[in-house]
């Protein structure tokens, strides 16, 4: 008993006190993930019927074949839109403002637990019909809409808080202690497997991640001089490794939560930077954020 | 209005128990999610023999329809291995268009206006890194996966013959993109190494 309750000063003592967390996250988790939302969509509008749908380059049904028939692609969401439009270029307007609107409605704080769903079907519509152009940005961005129905969302900083003036409050940390332990699990078995790829180890794995010709390069960063000083990269492999290895343990002491969360910020700053990975890195940015930035401080 | 009160504190409970449902079956997909996909990759990379009875809890778990369904729609069954074991070599599509005798070569995603479906479109580039698996390991590629594969390179021929109808012809190629290694730079040059070709004539 006595050492379970030196255990327990201990983790009192040095480890962040998880539920102890300021009401911010919710509405800057909130904003900053409708943001997020609508930017990335605006960025791949202009391209959208060659992307998605059966007039697409690679039509839905190539890239569909072997999915679950059960999940609603945005051929059948635009479809049922015909009945409303008559058109089916009329419909993909609608299928874009339906997006971007919701998109905004998060964002304001408006109903967003339902606009979340609303726009998780959407997006997952998208993201099954162009499987093959799917990346770990649409992934977090199911995840964030998941995460924001669960939340109060519009409890605070919000236009329905504003218009309907309800002072009901619900219990978050259940969801926040979640959102957490995912960020945890994640970074973890990130560093796992880069430790046991031989690559990560020995600097090859960076060298070779700035110079993937799909990775375009918008800074036109010239990396080939470093090629003198091979330790770089491997020092860069090391420190990915690192800063996520350990991310579980060191997000959690009080000392070095605020210095491990800028580390992690740095390290998908960088990502973005030289891989142009933007959108991914915001959600990661974000995440981060809404996770461990607003732990109340503790004497 | 004891009952109203009632009532509410009812759903509110209801609603807490929901919440902290999803919460733990969020956790268990987490966790789930990050063996199976680390799991496969690390077994994949290392070209190592499968544990029968792993692949066999894993893929009861996902055979579960209504399981899956569930990971789908939140994006749950992603693997968190970011570039994990090794950072996977970068495949390129290229469109030989040949009008009266004349060829201009162009990248399979220089059609897109926006970066972001440039970028997205050149992910499909990835879905050939089977045959290329296939090759380095002396492995012989799924039949069906291989014709399933040579459908797309004809589709993406096809879709350039329509899109301009002065083109006679088209030949897609698939090359895979070496960058020399750190230790062999700057002594060696990249390359791009043929995989395969299609060609379609109107």
């Amino acid at each position: 008993m006595k050492v379970i309750q030196r255990l327990g000063k201990y983790f009192s003592q040095h480890f962040i006190d998880f539920s102890n967390v300021e009401t911010n996250f919710v509405p800057v988790f909130r904003i900053s993930i409708g943001i997020i939302l609508l930017f990335h969509f605006i960025a791949v509008i202009n391209d959208f019927e060659l992307l998605y749908g059966m007039d697409g380059i690679i039509p839905t049904d190539l890239q569909t074949i072997y999915q679950d028939s059960r999940i609603i692609l945005v051929d059948e969401v635009i479809g049922s839109f015909d009945k409303i439009t008559g058109s089916h270029a009329n419909s993909i307007l609608l299928f874009k403002i339906s997006y971007i609107l919701l998109s905004i409605l998060i964002i304001l704080g408006f109903f967003s637990r339902f606009s979340a769903l609303l726009l998780l079907v959407l997006q997952v519509s998208l993201v099954k019909a162009g499987y093959y152009y799917s990346y770990g940005a649409d992934f977090f961005a199911s995840m964030s809409l998941f995460y924001i129905m669960l939340l109060p969302s519009d409890n605070y900083w919000s236009l329905r808080k504003l218009i309907f003036k309800s002072n009901r409050t619900q219990s978050y940390n259940v969801v926040h202690r979640t959102l957490q332990i995912h960020l945890m699990i994640a970074y973890f078995v990130s560093g796992i497997e880069k430790l046991s790829g031989f690559n990560w180890r020995n600097g090859e794995s960076v060298w070779k991640a700035v110079h993937l010709p799909n990775f375009t390069n918008d800074f036109e960063l010239d990396f080939n001089w470093l090629s003198e000083y091979p330790w770089v990269f491997v020092a860069l492999g090391w420190t990915t490794i690192i800063i996520e290895l350990l991310y579980p343990l060191f997000i959690s002491l009080k000392k070095t939560r605020i210095a491990w969360l800028y580390l992690t910020i740095s390290l998908h700053l960088g990502i973005a930077l030289t891989l142009n990975l933007y959108f991914f890195s915001a959600y990661m940015i974000t995440w981060n954020l809404a996770a461990f930035y607003f732990i109340k401080q503790q004497e | 209005m004891k009952n109203i009160k009632k009532l509410e504190q009812y759903l509110r409970s209801i609603e807490t128990y929901f919440k902290t449902g999803f919460c733990a079956l969020i956790m268990i997909s987490v966790v789930y999610s990050s063996i199976n996909t680390s799991y496969t990759s690390h077994i994949s990379f290392y070209n190592k023999k499968l544990n029968d009875f792993i692949i066999m809890v894993l893929s009861t778990i996902g055979e579960n329809k209504n399981y899956a369904l569930f990971l789908d729609y939140t994006g749950l069954n992603t693997g968190y291995g970011f570039f994990s074991p090794n950072v996977s070599s970068d495949l390129l599509i290229t469109h030989n268009l040949f009008t009266n005798g004349t060829s201009r070569l162009i990248l399979s995603n220089s059609e897109f206006k926006t970066k972001e479906g440039a970028s997205r479109f050149a992910n499909l580039n990835s879905v050939y890194m089977a045959k290329i698996e296939a090759i380095e390991n002396k492995k012989e590629i799924d039949t069906l996966k291989s014709r399933y594969l040579e459908v797309i390179l004809k589709r993406l021929s096809k879709y350039q013959l329509n899109k301009d109808s002065k083109v006679d012809s088209v030949r897609t190629d698939l090359y895979l993109y070496h960058f020399p290694l750190l230790v062999e730079y700057p002594e060696m040059k990249s390359k791009f190494i043929p995989v395969e070709s299609h060609t379609k004539i109107r």
